[in-house]
């Protein structure tokens, strides 16, 4: 049995090989959380070289209850974060960067603390391409 | 003419010399006469009742968050412990006060580990659910709950840092994205005066 699946294997990899995927993940990262804090930011940039647009539908992790896509901004002072709505747009060509201070991934309801040096698996759904897994790594929150 | 023209440069300058040059300005917006705050006691997360007025001697800052803020608020707690340090010798003479807008959800032990997990001399304050809307209010600030996916929310608030001066004196507004530096330097300006 075991044959068969490590065939199996070699031939997904090399259709992925065949069928490059038109989108791939720069830097997926998150920052360790604090004690206390149940939820967690994901960053990374989308890089599409497709040549039609594609959204970054919902995404999925095991170390959290759920994953939200967030848009924030600071507005006269007023920080506003809003779940961005049918999806983040990633256009033909494009990159997209989630990063602090702006577009996040936010992870609600850690199941357990991120420990910087820790990664964990992060399932992103795209319209198009589908469903790319990355893996984030926990950075440590810069201190002085 | 030529006697008129001599007298007022002396005038002026003996103005200058009894005045001394304008104190620079800080860079922070200066701001006098705001009792934004005044009089409100906000339990701690161990139930004490805190006042701006507690911290006499001290230069308090006040900012708004809560622990399910994902980006900017661990942001502004890690750059305040930086510009705190930053102040050098008198750091201790500068207390930083959170205040939850989100009392429902961060209880007074989350909120407590949290705020000391990134200076044990940083202070959350938990206002009661009920009294969130007064103190928001008290320093003419903005919370507002936004509803997220589910019966989840999130919430939209002024994350605008309050400096209050030893005399417990509402002196500086501060926007997040100060430069650590210039903030520093506003604080040991505060710091050093009586």
């Amino acid at each position: 049995m075991k044959t068969p699946l490590a065939l199996l294997l070699l031939l997904a990899s090399i259709s992925q090989v065949i069928a490059a995927d038109p989108i791939t993940i720069e830097r997926p990262f998150a920052r360790a959380s604090a004690p206390g804090q149940m939820v967690g930011g994901g960053f990374m940039t989308i890089v599409h070289q497709g040549g039609a647009e594609d959204r970054l539908v919902s995404a999925t992790t095991p170390i959290a209850r759920e994953v939200q896509i967030h848009s924030m901004n600071m507005d006269g002072g007023v920080m506003r974060m809003r779940q961005v709505e049918g999806g983040l747009a990633i256009p033909a060509g494009g990159r997209v960067a989630l990063q602090p201070g702006g577009l996040h991934l936010m992870f609600v309801d850690l199941n357990a603390p991120l420990v910087a040096g820790a990664s964990f698996p992060v399932t992103l759904r795209f319209a198009k391409a589908g469903e790319i897994k990355v893996e984030f790594s926990v950075e440590a929150r810069p201190t002085k | 003419m030529k006697s008129i023209g001599l007298a007022l440069a002396l005038l002026a300058s003996a103005i200058l010399i009894a005045c001394g040059p304008p104190p620079p300005p800080f860079n922070a917006t200066e701001v006098s006469n705001l009792a934004y705050g005044k009089g409100l006691g906000i339990p701690d997360t161990d139930g004490k009742i805190r006042r701006i007025d507690d911290f006499k001697g001290k230069v308090t800052l006040v900012f708004f968050g809560f622990t399910r803020c994902p980006d900017i608020c661990p942001t502004t707690l890690m750059r305040l412990r930086q510009v705190r340090n930053a102040v050098g010798e008198d750091a201790d003479k500068v207390q930083v006060l959170l205040v939850s807008v989100d009392p429902e959800r961060d209880t007074a032990d989350r909120l407590g580990a949290y705020v000391k997990s990134f200076d044990d001399s940083f202070i959350g304050l938990r206002p009661e659910p009920a009294q969130l809307e007064k103190v928001v209010k008290a320093f003419h600030a903005i919370a507002v709950k936004v509803p997220t996916s589910g019966d989840d929310y999130t919430i939209d608030h002024s994350a605008t840092i309050y400096v209050y001066d030893r005399k417990n004196q509402l002196r500086l507004i501060a926007q997040p994205t100060l430069e650590l530096n210039l903030f520093a330097a506003d604080l040991k300006r505060l710091t050093q005066e009586g």
